[in-house]
């Protein structure tokens, strides 16, 4: 009688042994993404970063993979903000920080989280908004399949004498959208030598690598961290276009053949980016 | 007849108000040997039980124990009291606590409870935590912290207890 | 007719007194805590305005209520983190009743419904616990059960979802882990083997995660399992007891998305007798972090617990370089000594003297990498018995504990450490730190009621932070009363503006179970790049207040 219950007991082990896991042959990796068109939604990858931290090369690399890989539909920025950003003594004396970058850090609570840490299309989970590295890629695939309420044109006139900058953008709605949209317009520049803790051999040096290219910093917002109204709640009807022009001079510290205009539309309520947009100004 | 009837159904209900059943919780921990041991065992043929909680980084812990284990053979013979020390280390160190309880000396009976189950039945979050039981096993004081001296005032409680009955 | 009256009014008394009596064996306990602190600038020490950026209260609290009703029992706890204390993750603000459970207790079965917490045997491949202090919470949201179908066996089964945070779980948000686990105790079946002095017990476990596979770049398995075996032998004095698991392909941002095979070994041996006690410990670690999500990077949704082996430092600084076990490779071992000389001996004195020796190590793995790749590949080939060269952390503590006479007692210890705070702290490219440790505590009674308490340490390195000092005197008046002043001084540090004292003044109350606690001073911030993630855990200065009670 007191035996009955060895056997079952063991089946119970056994059958949760066989069929609690899958063993993956090689290859390991799969596919990628697929064609851009402009009723395509475009993503929005941002790395929250800094130049002294160790992990962040790890994540930043992370992000290019995916870049690379959605041929174009992903947008990535990366953001340099919180206490990893900050200048130290050389040679890390450079400082990336923008006052956009640190309103967003504080405010989505990223990097009080951690760096490297990011947000894809600052979609909200829960009351979560950050996204860990590792993540990224299953995030942008689910946001992949979603569908383009509406598209983002840039346009951009420059004149590199005078480093004079036009900027203009469009935007047509496919699917109409009932709450209040905003529109930011961020500076990218791409490129920038400088130091970077390390500690991914894979990656480069360890514990610095000294010349470091950081790619698409976020230099500041055109218009205000939290961008301008673009069309108000109940606007955004069915083929309803809204236009943006900005001028200004671009600063001089900038390398203008790294310079391009990131520019997203988000739903004020939800924060949700709707669509984003890149545009090399040379 | 009838009378001896009535007596009966007034002495039924009556009988449960001397159980000599255990109030503290039933929960699956382990002597410190490693076997089972279920804490509804936890008696002292009715007299005093004096429960602590420790851990072998907790130096008030420590203290009130090696304070606990200088006077435990003469408070033995005086109450007949029991100190049942309950160690809330875990898995890190499950193997290092009876090399220390034994290598110190300590005279009393020590349990191990590594994912703290009896402790969070107990309610409690911060260590030393000692509880004083009666012959029945209901909470008659509990303190938290251990100044040097304290094992004194906790002596006298044990005291009325025994006197009482 | 009064005979009748006699009756109904003897059943209804019966009748009440036995409801009552059902309620008699319903209880309601409970704990409260609460920490307040309020922070204020402190340039010293790096914390201006903009630091604490119009956060200047921080609250922790939590209440548990447990309900008992016979065999019955229904818990919560509610939780208020507005806005958590500094050190904890800042993803635990939030209140609500992140705990609630109902539980039933026979002698054949014990089911609870709700959240819960387990351990399989040592935890190498499940264990959900809590610890409030480091703000660590995993517990399973899910079913439990437990069968005594025989005397000795007992098996366990559980299921369900862990906690992450405030946040709920959603289809596909994070991994759901089922589990089971059968132990098998030969000395409560048959009791010829008390008799004989021998003690043996036996347990296998078997767990598994499902997580759906999103990721557009690798193939991803959607249910890992990992199993475990243990054996627990006794005889006499002696006790060995071993736990060997296994975890098949889980690539995760721990472990850089490899798909190779896991492995875990943790054994002990040990001795002990009246006065003396011996302990050898070994541990092999071998890519086993087992998490709920497998992208996560924090302290946080660990389905097993992987034990560090070595000591747990009771003073402020010897606690400074704490080891945290490295869940990708690590070969550790611990050794133990406690014995105390006895009392009359020349050596013993009037009381006996109390030794206790322990030496631990921990070095990493050896590794033959496959493909330069690395990531998404199966990674590298491990053999079971080698030992890398490059050591993690060491540790060598010598502590004598004496009481001299009636009024005073004393414990000295002496450390010596090897630190790698390039992988344990993620502080890449720094050198690994070798320090060596003192430590005087000493405790004089005036009468049965007042005592003092000095503690006086030391910390010599030429790594790091350099040299620190600290000082602690603590008055207690029995049972109630105790105050304390203490001071930190980093007075060694290479750069003298960073010399500071962490000083601290601290007074409190107790009646009973209840405690209040008031500190004053400065705490010590810290910088940590673990896990694939770098933290900045901030210093701190200001008030704090602490209130506990039971009931």
């Amino acid at each position: 009688m007191k035996n009955i219950f060895h056997l079952p007991a063991i089946l119970l082990l056994l059958s949760l042994s066989f069929s609690g896991c899958d063993k993956i042959e090689p290859p390991f990796k799969e596919g990628g993404g697929g064609q851009v068109t402009n009723d395509t939604r475009k993503i929005l990858l941002e790395d929250y970063t800094g130049h002294t931290c160790v992990n962040c090369p790890g994540g930043a690399r992370l992000g290019h993979e995916l870049v690379h890989l959605y041929n174009g539909q992903v947008i990535m920025i990366g953001v340099h903000a919180g206490y990893f950003a900050r200048p130290k003594a050389a040679p890390f004396d450079a400082d990336y920080r923008t006052e956009a970058g640190t309103a967003w850090d504080n405010f989505f609570g990223i990097s009080a989280a951690g760096n490297p840490m990011g947000m894809v299309n600052r979609v909200n989970n829960q009351g979560a908004y950050n996204v860990t590295a590792a993540n990224w890629a299953t995030a942008v695939g689910q946001a992949a399949q979603e569908k383009a309420a509406l598209s983002l044109n840039i346009q951009t006139t420059y004149n590199s004498t005078s480093r004079n900058l036009k900027v203009e953008l469009e935007s047509k709605v496919i699917h109409p959208l009932d709450n209040k949209l905003m529109l930011i317009a961020c500076i990218i520049e791409d490129s920038i030598v400088s130091a970077q803790s390390n500690n991914d051999p894979n990656v480069g040096a360890t514990p610095t690598i000294p010349d470091y290219v950081h790619r698409h910093v976020l230099r500041g917002s055109i218009n205000s961290p939290w961008g301008e109204e673009l069309a108000a709640a109940g606007q955004a009807t069915a083929n309803a276009t809204f236009s943006k022009t900005y001028t200004l001079d671009l600063n001089s510290a900038y390398n203008d053949q790294h310079v391009s205009i990131v520019a997203f539309i988000y739903d004020d309520t939800s924060k949700e980016v709707l669509q984003v947009e890149e545009k090399k100004i040379r | 007849m009838k009378k001896l009837l009535f007596i009966l159904l007034l002495l039924v209900p009556m009988s449960h108000l001397f159980s000599q059943e255990s109030q503290l919780p039933k929960v699956n921990i382990k002597t410190l040997n490693g076997q089972s041991f279920n804490t509804a065992d936890i008696k002292n043929d009715g007299k005093p039980i004096i429960l602590s909680f420790w851990a072998l980084w907790c130096k008030p812990c420590q203290k009130e124990l090696d304070a606990f284990n200088e006077v435990y053979e003469d408070w033995q013979k005086e109450t007949g009291l029991k100190v049942v020390a309950v160690s809330i280390d875990d898995s890190r160190s499950t193997a290092k606590v009876a090399p220390h309880v034994k290598g110190k000396g300590w005279e009393f009976e020590v349990l191990l409870d590594p994912n703290g189950d009896f402790k969070r039945a107990m309610n409690v979050n911060m260590i030393p935590h000692t509880f004083l039981l009666d012959g029945n096993g209901k909470i008659v004081s509990q303190h938290t912290a251990y100044f040097d001296g304290a094992e004194q005032e906790l002596y006298q409680k044990v005291k009325k207890l025994v006197g009482k009955k | 007719m009064k005979k009748l009256l006699f009756t109904i009014t003897a059943l209804l008394f019966s009748m009440v007194v036995s409801a009552q009596d059902i309620f008699d064996n319903a209880s309601l306990h409970g704990s409260f805590q609460t920490d307040v602190q309020f922070y204020r600038p402190d340039a010293a020490i790096g914390i201006y305005d903009s630091t604490i950026a119009g956060r200047k209260i921080g609250i922790n609290g939590f209440t548990n209520l447990t309900y008992t009703l016979g065999k019955f029992k229904a818990g919560l706890r509610y939780e208020a983190l507005l806005t958590p204390l500094a050190g904890f993750d800042p993803r635990q603000e939030g209140n609500g009743f992140p705990n609630v459970w109902v539980n039933y207790n026979t002698d054949f079965i014990e089911i609870t419904a709700g959240n819960f917490y387990e351990q399989f045997g040592n935890g190498l491949v499940f264990r959900t616990y809590e610890e409030w202090t480091l703000g660590y919470d995993n517990s399973m949201n899910g079913m439990r059960v437990v069968l005594f179908p025989t005397k000795g066996l007992t098996l366990k089964g559980v299921y369900g979802s862990q906690r992450f945070f405030w946040q709920k779980y959603e289809r596909n948000n994070r991994g759901l882990v089922r589990g089971a686990d059968a132990e098998f105790s030969f000395n409560d079946a048959f009791s010829k083997l008390d008799e004989a002095g021998l003690r043996l017990s036996v347990g296998a476990s078997a767990v598994s995660r499902y997580q759906r596979d999103a990721d557009p770049i690798y193939k991803l398995p959607e249910n890992t399992g990992a199993f475990a075996g243990r054996v627990n032998l006794g005889a006499g004095n002696f006790n060995f007891m071993t736990e060997y698991a296994y975890k098949i392909n889980d690539p995760s941002a721990i472990n850089q998305f490899i798909y190779s095979n896991g492995q875990a070994l943790l054994s002990s041996f040990s001795y002990s007798q009246k006065g003396l006690g011996v302990m050898l410990q070994l541990k092999r670690v071998d890519n086993f972090s087992f998490k709920s999500d497998r992208a996560e990077t924090a302290n946080a949704l660990d389905i097993n617990f992987i034990p560090p082996i070595n000591r747990m430092h009771a003073y402020s600084l010897t606690a400074k370089y704490p080891y945290a076990t490295q869940p990708n490779g690590e070969m550790g071992m611990q050794f133990q000594l406690n014995y105390k000389i006895p009392k009359g001996t020349p050596l013993g004195g009037k009381y006996g003297t109390g030794i206790s020796l322990n030496f631990s190590q921990v070095n990493d793995i050896v590794r033959d990498t496959l493909d330069k790749e690395y990531r998404g590949t199966l990674g590298y080939k491990s053999d079971f018995f080698k030992v890398s060269d490059h050591i993690f952390f060491r540790d060598l503590n010598v502590e004598v504990e004496k009481r001299f006479n009636s009024k005073l007692k004393g414990v000295i210890q002496y450390m010596n450490l090897l630190y790698d705070i390039a992988v344990i702290e993620g502080h890449t490219g720094e050198e690994a730190v070798k320090a060596n440790l003192a430590v005087a505590d000493f405790t004089y009674k005036f009468n049965s009621r007042n005592a003092l308490r000095v503690e006086a340490q030391g910390m010599w390195t030429k790594q790091d932070e350099g040299d620190w000092a600290a000082l602690m005197a603590e008055y207690t008046i029995a049972p109630k009363w105790f105050m304390a002043l203490s001071d930190q001084y980093n007075y060694g540090n290479p750069d003298p503006d960073k010399r500071n004292h962490y000083y601290t003044i601290s007074g409190g109350y107790t009646h009973e179970s209840t405690r209040i606690a008031l500190t004053y001073g400065r705490q010590y911030e810290g910088v940590v790049c673990v896990g694939g993630v770098c933290r900045q855990v901030p210093a701190s200065s200001g008030f704090t207040v602490t209130i506990s009670t039971n009931f």
